[in-house]
C-alpha cells in the first residue's frame, strides 16, 4: 500500500492520554476485589480498555498511530489465560509495525504488599500465523487468581485507510471501554456503532492546530481543525454463547471505521468510499472474481456432456447443479476471491465455497442460462454494514441463475443437500448479485419447508407394545437425516436419532421409501419394546419420538435476539391400539400454546374412545428471529413443553 | 446418493505442469491395473513405498520416502494430504509428486514450492517453533493416484520416525523399509503388531535391515477401541548414540537415555538466593519429611501455571528452576525442574520421571529403549523408603495423585545413575469411589426438596477439584444446578468447603428445590428413582469383536437415597430391586418401602477394569444397557383420592 504523500513538516500533537489511567498506577481496590459484583461468575474482568487512534504526519506521508492500554483484573485460576497475549500485525500490506510493548502483573502478597513482574524482551516470540500476518506471543509472568494485568503497546500503520475497529465487548465483563480518535478534518471517515449496548460518553470536540506545509511556493504555516471523539462504555456485559445465536459480531457492541475521503487544502481530495455499484463493477473487472468467468475450455467442454440427454431447462440446470455438488469437494473454507483459474480448481476437485459456486455460474452460462455470481456474508461471518460498500464484507458467493424467468439461488457445496435447500450458513442474510450495471440486492431464502410429519401406530400388549412409524422429511429435517444416517445400519440409526429420548425401543425393520434430493426423505420401520416386569398397570409415553427433555433457554435473561437457523413444521399423529382385557386409565392432557404473535404454536389433542387412543401434535415456528423482549415467553413456553412431553398413557387390566 | 459423474474427456487433459525439470517416476509400472482384493473394504491402497534411512553419523541421517498410493473415493480425499514436520534438527531437502489419474497418466506434477507451510504453534501449545508442510494433491476423478518422494536431513538425532507402512482403512501392495547404519551408532529397531522378520546384511561395517510386506488387507479401529498404533504394524527405530544439539548421548539402554536426560537438566536446577530463602520460610519449623513436600508442592501449586512452551534440541531442553521462580510459570519439564530443585535444597531424594501421558495412548514399549515420552512427573523417595508422586503441571490435585492418564504406565526414572524402567501406581475401583447420601422429599405437584452430601476420592475427587477450583463461587453454585439434570431448580444452601486439594477426600454437601423433578398427572405422581447420576452410555451390538473396550479409569459410585413422598398418595408400582454382577464391572439397585410413605433407593454401580477383552464384549454391551433400562425406572403413585 503506498502512502499518502503530502508535504508537511514538524508536527507532533501532544497525548491526550488521560492521567488516571497510568501505566503502573493499580489502586488497592482493584489488586484486593474479589468477585466483580456485576457478575460474579466472571473468571476475569477487563478494568479498563483504552484505545487512542491518532493521525501522524512522519516522513511527508500520514500514518496512523494507534495506542492500546488494557487492564485486566484476574478473578479465578480459568482466568489465567487472560495472561497469555497475542498481538498480530500485518508485516507488508499495509505496513504495521508494533513497538513499546510493556506487560506487567501486580499481585498482593500475604503480608499486602504488591509484587510487579513483568515481561522482558526476550520472553516475547514471533509467530508467523500466514504469508503477511505475524503475531507477536507472551505470556504475562507471575500471575495468580486475584492478580491485576496490564499491557499496552502501540501499532504504526503506513495509511490512513487502515484505521483500527474498536471492540466494547468480549466475552469477560468489561468496566469501562473507551476510544478517542483525533482526526484532522481533511480526513473522512464514516462510522457504525453496533450491538445491544448504549455508550456513557459520546462527544465530539474540535480543536485548532498547525502544521507547516513546504510546497511549490515555499513553506506556509497552516492552521486546520480536526475532531476528537470520544466514544465509552461503561458496565458491559460478557457475552457468551447461547444456543441460537449468529455470528457474535452481530451481537457485540464495537465500533467500525472506513475512510471515506482525504481532501488536503487545495486539492480536490481523493474519495476512498464509493457506492455498492461501484463494488459491483470492481468485483466485475477483478482478476481474482469476475474475470474468472471468461474461457473455460474444460468447463465448456463438461457443460455439453452433463446436460446432453437433459429435455427440459429445468433439469438441465439440476443436472448442471448436481454434476458441481457431486464432484466438487469443499475445502470447509470460505472467502469470496478465486485462487486459480476455474478450469484448473475443477480439475483438483477441491475448492473453497465460492470457487465451487463459481464453477457452477461458469458451467450454467456455458448451458446457456442467465447467470450472476451472488456475493454475500455468511452466518459467521456477521451480516453486511450496507453502509460500507466495500467488497471486504463478503466472504462468499452463490449462484443466481434464472430458469423460464423463474430466479433461482443456488449453492454447490454439498452433495447432500438439494438445488432447492439453501445451507443455513447462507439463509437470512442479503446477497449482492454481480451483474453490469445494475445494483441488485436479494434476501438469501429458502422457499420451500421444513418439516417432518411422522404417522406412528403402536399395539400395546402382555409383555410390552409393538409398532410402526413412516416419516416424512422434508427440508433441513431431510437433509439431516442423509447426514446423521448410517445407511448400512439403518435400523440403528432410526434407534440412536428418531428414539432418542426413550430407551428400550428396538427397530426391527426399516426402510427408505423415497429419498429424492429435492423433495422429501421418507423412512418407515417397525419397532418392539418389552416390559421388564408384568403387572396390572402399563404406563405409556406415547412421546416416543419428537421428544423434547430440556429447555434450550437457560440463562434467566438474554439482552440480543434469539435467531434460529430456519422456521418449522413438526407434526406427528400417534394411534395407540389398548389390547383386550385392558382398559385405559388416564391419558395426557389436550394443550394448546401460542405465542402472542402466533409465531410459535404448541399443540396436543388426545382421544380416547373405546380400545383407541389417538394423540394428534404439532410444533411449529414460522419465523426465525425473536427479539430479547419475547426471550422470556420461548424460555416458559419451552418450559411447559418439557413438562407436557412427560406425561404417560395408564393402562390398568380389565377387573 | 447420486453417482458420481465421469467423463472420458477430463483424462486426456493435463494441467500445466509446473515447470519442473525432472519428473518423477518412482517405476511403479502401469498403475490401471489393480488387485480387486486389495480394494475391498479400503479406503486407498499403497501400490510401492519405500522408505529408506541412512544414518551417517550419531547427529545426522537422511530419511527418503517413496510411494505410490490410490485413492478409491472422493470422501476419502483427504488421504491426498502429504504432512511434514519440520524443526531446527530436522529439514526438508525437496520434496516431489505427481498426480496419476486411473491410467497412470501424469496430470500434474508438484514440488516443496507448492506445499504451504504452517506454525506448530496453537491448540494446546503457547509456542512451538516447530512448522509443518503440507501439500495437497487434488484431483476430481477417481480413483487416481498419488505419488510423491521426499527426503528429510536429520542434523540431530534424538528420535527416528516409526515406519507405519499403511494408516487405518488402507491395504498395501508392496512396501519395503530400509535402515542403513553408517556410522556404527547402533541403531535399533523392533516390529509392533506383526510377524515381520527382516533381512540383514554386514559390509565392511555397515549395516543394512530390510523389511518388506506384500498384500496387506486393511484394518480398523473398532468402536471405543485402542488406539491405531496399537493394531497397525510398524517398526520402531531408535538410535544408539546420539547427539541433538551439543548434547551427546546413548539410547541403547534405559540406563544410558536416562543419564543424557538427567545430565541435559542437572544444570538447569540451580535455585537462586530469593527462592532459597522462601523455601526456607515455608519449610520453618516442619519436621515431617511428607509435610515439607505437601508444604512445597503447595506454594509451587499456587505460585506457578503450566503454559506449553516446547523450544530447544525438539522441545526436550526444560527451562530452568530459576526461571520458573522468576516467571511463574513454565512446561512440564520446568515446572518438575523447579519443584526438584525445591526438594533437593532441603535435602529431600526427588527423580524426575519420564513417562507417555494420555488415558487412551498406547502403552510404552518396555523392551526398547528410547524417546517414547510426552511428559514428565516427579518421584518423591522419603528417608524411611515412602515415595510421594507429584503432578507438576496441576494446580488443583493432591500429592500422590497422579491422574489417570498417568495411572499404571511403565515410565522411566532419571536418576544420577542413570534410567530405571518402573512402573507407576495403577488406580483401583475400590479408591476411585464416589458414595451419594440424598433425602428428597416430593410434594403432590411433583417438585423436590433435595439435601445431598457426596464424598468423592481419588480420580473422582480430582474430577471434582479441576472443575470446582479454577472457577468462581457463582459458577460453583451453577455446577451444582446443572448437575441436577432439571430445568427449574435452585440451590438454597452449600456448603463447598470440603473441596480442597489438602484433605485425602472431597466433600461437599447443598441443598435445592427443583420444579417438576417429578411429573404428575391429574392422578398419579411419578418419581424416577436415579435422575441425577443415572448411566447414559451404550455399544453398539457387535458380533464380530476383535479389540478389545478401553475406559480411562476404573470406579466405583453407591447411592444411598431416601424419598418422602405426599401422604395422600399410595404406591401403584415400584420399581424391582436387580443385580447384575460381571467380571468387569458391577451393579445392584434395592428399592424398600419404608414406613411414612418413604422410599429407601440403594444404587451401587463399578465399573473395575479400564480394558475389557472383545470376547467379553457382548456381556458388556449386555451390562451398560441393563444398567441403563435400571435408572431409568420410576416409581408409581396414586392420588388417594382417586381410587
Amino acid at each position: 500500500m503506498k502512502g499518502l504523500i503530502l508535504v508537511i513538516w514538524g508536527l507532533t500533537l501532544g497525548s491526550v492520554y488521560a492521567q488516571t489511567y497510568d501505566f503502573g498506577d493499580v489502586p488497592m481496590e482493584s489488586l484486593e476485589m474479589q468477585v466483580y459484583d456485576k457478575d460474579s461468575t466472571a473468571k476475569a474482568v477487563v478494568l479498563f480498555d483504552k484505545g487512542f487512534t491518532d493521525i501522524d504526519y512522519i516522513d511527508y506521508e500520514f500514518s496512523v498511530i494507534f495506542k492500546r492500554h488494557v487492564r485486566i483484573k484476574i478473578l479465578t485460576d480459568e482466568g489465567l489465560d487472560l495472561g497469555d497475549i497475542g498481538i498480530r500485525y500485518i508485516k507488508e500490506d499495509p505496513r504495521q509495525v508494533i513497538r513499546d510493548i510493556e506487560a506487567q502483573s501486580y499481585t498482593l502478597d500475604e503480608n499486602g504488599e504488591v509484587i510487579k513482574e513483568s515481561v522482558g524482551k526476550k520472553d516475547r516470540y514471533e509467530d508467523k500465523i500466514s504469508d503477511d500476518l505475524y503475531e507477536i506471543k507472551f505470556t504475562i509472568p507471575g500471575l495468580k487468581a486475584g492478580s491485576v494485568l496490564e499491557f499496552r503497546y502501540e501499532r504504526f500503520s503506513e495509511h490512513p485507510l487502515d484505521f483500527p475497529d474498536w471492540f466494547f465487548q468480549r466475552e469477560i465483563p468489561t468496566v469501562y471501554s473507551e476510544y478517542v480518535t483525533r482526526i484532522p478534518s481533511w480526513f473522512k471517515y464514516l462510522t457504525v456503532t453496533r450491538g445491544y449496548h448504549n455508550y456513557f460518553v459520546k462527544e465530539d470536540v474540535q480543536y485548532n492546530d498547525r502544521i507547516m506545509f513546504r510546497g511549490p511556493y515555499g513553506t506556509s504555516r497552516y492552521n486546520y481543525v480536526g475532531y476528537q471523539n470520544t466514544y465509552a462504555m461503561k458496565d458491559i456485559p460478557a457475552i457468551d454463547n447461547e444456543p441460537y445465536m449468529r455470528a457474535s459480531v452481530d451481537y457485540l457492541a464495537h465500533l467500525r471505521f472506513k475512510l471515506s475521503e482525504f481532501r488536503p487544502p487545495g486539492s480536490k481530495g481523493t474519495k476512498y468510499i464509493g457506492t455498492w455499484n461501484k463494488v459491483v463493477d470492481n468485483l466485475l473487472d477483478s482478476k481474482n472474481y469476475g474475470k474468472k468467468l471468461e474461457g473455460s475450455r474444460t468447463l465448456k467442454n463438461e457443460t455439453k456432456d452433463v446436460i446432453k440427454d437433459q429435455k427440459t431447462d429445468l433439469d438441465k440446470m439440476i443436472a448442471v447443479y448436481d454434476h458441481v455438488a457431486n464432484l466438487m469437494v469443499w475445502d470447509e473454507s470460505y472467502g469470496l476471491y478465486i485462487s486459480d483459474d476455474l478450469d484448473d480448481i475443477y480439475k483438483e476437485g477441491t475448492g473453497s465455497g465460492s470457487e465451487i459456486n463459481m464453477i457452477l455460474i461458469q458451467m450454467l452460462r456455458e448451458a446457456g442460462f442467465v447467470a450472476h455470481p451472488v456475493t454475500l456474508s455468511t452466518r459467521v461471518n456477521g451480516e453486511v454494514i450496507g453502509l460500507f460498500p466495500f467488497s471486504s464484507q463478503f466472504n462468499h458467493t452463490i449462484a443466481y441463475v434464472e430458469v423460464d424467468n423463474v430466479p433461482y439461488l443456488l449453492d454447490a457445496k454439498n452433495d447432500k443437500r438439494p438445488y432447492n435447500l439453501l445451507p443455513t450458513s447462507v439463509t437470512g442474510s442479503m446477497g449482492l448479485v454481480i451483474i453490469k450495471d445494475r445494483l441488485v440486492w436479494t434476501p438469501i431464502q429458502n422457499k420451500g419447508k421444513n418439516g417432518v410429519r411422522k404417522m406412528v401406530n403402536i399395539q400395546v400388549n402382555d409383555e410390552g407394545y409393538t409398532g410402526t412409524i413412516t416419516a416424512q422429511n422434508q427440508g433441513f429435517f431431510a437433509f439431516d437425516k442423509r447426514i446423521d444416517f448410517d445407511f448400512d445400519n439403518l435400523a440403528h440409526s432410526i434407534e440412536e436419532k428418531v428414539f432418542d429420548e426413550v430407551d428400550d425401543v428396538t427397530v426391527d425393520t426399516a426402510y427408505i421409501r423415497k429419498d429424492v434430493l429435492e423433495e422429501s426423505f421418507d423412512f418407515t420401520a417397525s419397532f418392539t419394546h418389552r416390559n421388564n416386569d408384568s403387572s396390572d398397570v402399563i404406563y405409556l409415553n406415547p412421546m416416543l419420538t419428537e421428544h423434547i427433555d430440556s429447555n434450550p433457554f437457560k440463562v434467566k435473561e438474554r439482552t440480543y435476539p434469539v435467531d434460529y437457523e430456519y422456521a418449522f413444521d413438526r407434526s406427528m399423529v400417534v394411534n395407540i391400539q389398548v389390547p383386550e382385557g385392558w382398559q385405559v386409565d388416564e391419558v395426557p392432557q389436550s394443550i394448546l400454546l401460542r405465542l402472542p404473535d402466533q409465531s410459535v404454536e404448541f399443540r396436543r389433542v388426545v382421544q380416547a374412545s373405546g380400545n383407541m387412543v389417538v394423540i394428534s401434535y404439532k410444533f411449529a415456528i414460522t419465523k426465525e428471529r425473536f427479539m430479547p423482549e419475547e426471550y422470556q415467553y420461548l424460555k416458559q413456553m419451552y418450559d411447559q413443553i418439557v413438562n407436557y412431553m412427560s406425561e404417560n398413557i395408564v393402562l390398568k387390566k380389565s377387573v | 446418493m447420486k453417482k458420481l459423474f465421469l467423463c472420458s474427456l477430463c483424462v486426456v487433459l493435463v494441467l500445466g505442469c509446473s515447470g519442473s525439470s525432472r519428473v518423477l517416476d518412482i517405476g511403479y509400472g502401469d498403475y490401471s491395473k489393480e488387485n480387486f482384493l486389495l480394494k475391498i473394504g479400503a479406503n486407498s491402497t499403497v501400490r510401492k513405498s519405500e522408505t529408506v534411512l541412512e544414518v551417517k553419523s550419531v547427529s545426522e541421517a537422511t530419511l527418503k520416502v517413496s510411494e505410490a498410493v490410490t485413492i478409491y473415493e472422493k470422501e476419502d480425499k483427504d488421504l491426498a494430504t502429504i504432512y511434514l514436520v519440520h524443526d531446527s534438527f530436522k529439514s526438508i531437502d525437496y520434496i516431489k509428486a505427481n498426480i496419476r489419474d486411473r491410467n497412470g497418466i501424469v496430470i500434474r506434477s508438484f514440488d516443496e514450492n507448492d506445499a504451504a507451510d504452517i506454525s506448530l504453534s496453537g491448540g494446546g501449545t503457547f509456542f512451538s517453533d516447530s512448522r509443518i508442510k503440507i501439500l495437497e494433491l487434488l484431483y476430481n476423478s477417481f480413483p487416481y493416484t498419488i505419488e510423491y518422494e521426499y527426503q528429510v536431513q536429520y542434523s540431530g538425532l534424538l528420535n527416528f520416525p516409526r515406519w507405519l507402512p499403511k494408516k487405518t482403512g488402507q491395504s498395501i501392495e508392496h512396501s519395503k523399509f530400509t535402515i542403513i547404519d553408517k556410522g556404527q551408532t547402533g541403531v535399533r529397531y523392533k516390529v509392533l503388531n506383526s510377524e515381520m522378520e527382516p533381512t540383514v546384511t554386514d559390509q565392511m561395517g555397515i549395516k543394512t535391515v530390510t523389511w518388506e510386506i506384500e498384500n496387506s488387507f486393511p484394518v480398523f479401529v473398532e468402536d471405543h477401541g485402542p488406539s491405531a498404533l496399537d493394531i497397525l504394524p510398524s517398526v520402531v527405530v531408535a538410535p544408539g548414540r546420539f547427539s541433538i544439539g551439543g548434547s551427546f548421548g546413548d539410547a541403547s539402554s534405559w540406563n544410558q537415555f536416562g543419564k543424557w536426560y538427567y545430565d541435559l537438566s542437572k544444570e538447569t536446577r540451580e535455585l537462586p538466593v530469593e527462592a532459597k530463602q522462601e523455601i526456607d520460610k515455608l519449610v520453618e519449623g516442619l519436621t515431617s519429611e511428607a509435610e515439607k513436600v505437601k508444604r512445597i508442592y503447595d506454594f509451587m501449586q499456587e505460585r506457578a501455571r503450566y503454559v506449553s512452551i516446547a523450544l530447544g534440541i525438539g522441545g526436550w531442553k526444560p527451562y530452568s528452576a530459576t526461571y520458573v521462580f522468576e516467571n511463574s510459570y513454565g512446561d512440564c519439564k520446568a515446572l518438575t525442574n523447579f519443584m526438584q530443585a525445591a526438594l533437593e535444597y532441603i535435602g529431600i531424594k526427588a527423580e524426575a520421571v519420564l513417562i507417555r501421558r494420555g488415558d487412551f495412548t498406547p502403552d510404552m514399549i518396555e523392551d526398547f529403549p528410547s524417546n517414547q515420552f510426552n511428559h514428565v512427573v516427579l518421584r518423591v523417595t522419603l528417608e524411611d523408603g515412602s515415595i510421594i508422586w507429584l503432578e507438576c503441571t496441576s494446580k488443583y490435585v493432591p500429592a500422590n495423585h497422579i491422574g489417570s492418564d498417568n495411572a499404571g504406565k511403565y515410565a522411566l526414572l532419571i536418576t544420577s545413575e542413570g534410567g530405571e524402567l518402573i512402573q507407576v501406581p495403577e488406580q483401583h475401583f475400590t479408591t476411585n469411589v464416589s458414595n451419594n447420601f440424598r433425602n428428597i422429599s416430593i410434594s403432590e405437584s411433583g417438585d423436590a426438596s433435595i439435601s445431598s452430601k457426596t464424598i468423592s476420592k481419588g480420580e473422582l475427587q480430582d474430577n471434582l477439584l479441576y472443575s470446582l477450583l479454577p472457577v468462581s463461587e457463582k459458577q460453583r453454585v451453577e455446577w451444582l444446578e446443572e448437575n441436577l439434570e432439571a430445568d427449574n431448580r435452585k440451590i438454597t444452601e452449600y456448603d463447598l468447603s470440603g473441596i480442597r486439594k489438602d484433605a485425602s477426600f472431597a466433600e461437599f454437601s447443598f441443598m435445592a428445590e427443583v420444579k417438576g423433578y417429578g411429573n404428575t398427572s391429574s392422578k398419579r405422581l411419578y418419581i424416577p428413582v436415579n435422575k441425577v447420576n443415572s448411566w447414559s452410555i451404550t455399544i453398539q451390538s457387535d458380533e464380530e469383536r476383535t479389540q478389545p473396550v478401553r475406559f480411562a479409569y476404573p470406579f466405583s459410585e453407591v447411592d444411598s437415597v431416601v424419598f418422602e413422598t405426599p401422604s395422600n398418595y399410595t404406591f401403584e408400582s415400584i420399581p424391582r430391586s436387580v443385580s447384575y454382577s460381571f467380571d468387569f464391572g458391577e451393579y445392584y439397585s434395592e428399592i424398600e418401602v419404608l414406613e411414612d410413605n418413604k422410599v429407601l433407593y440403594k444404587r451401587y454401580m463399578a465399573m473395575k477394569e479400564k480394558r475389557v477383552e472383545p470376547d467379553r464384549y457382548e456381556d458388556l454391551q449386555n451390562f451398560f444397557e441393563k444398567v441403563r433400562t435400571a435408572d431409568a425406572q420410576q416409581i408409581v403413585m396414586v392420588s388417594t383420592a382417586d381410587q
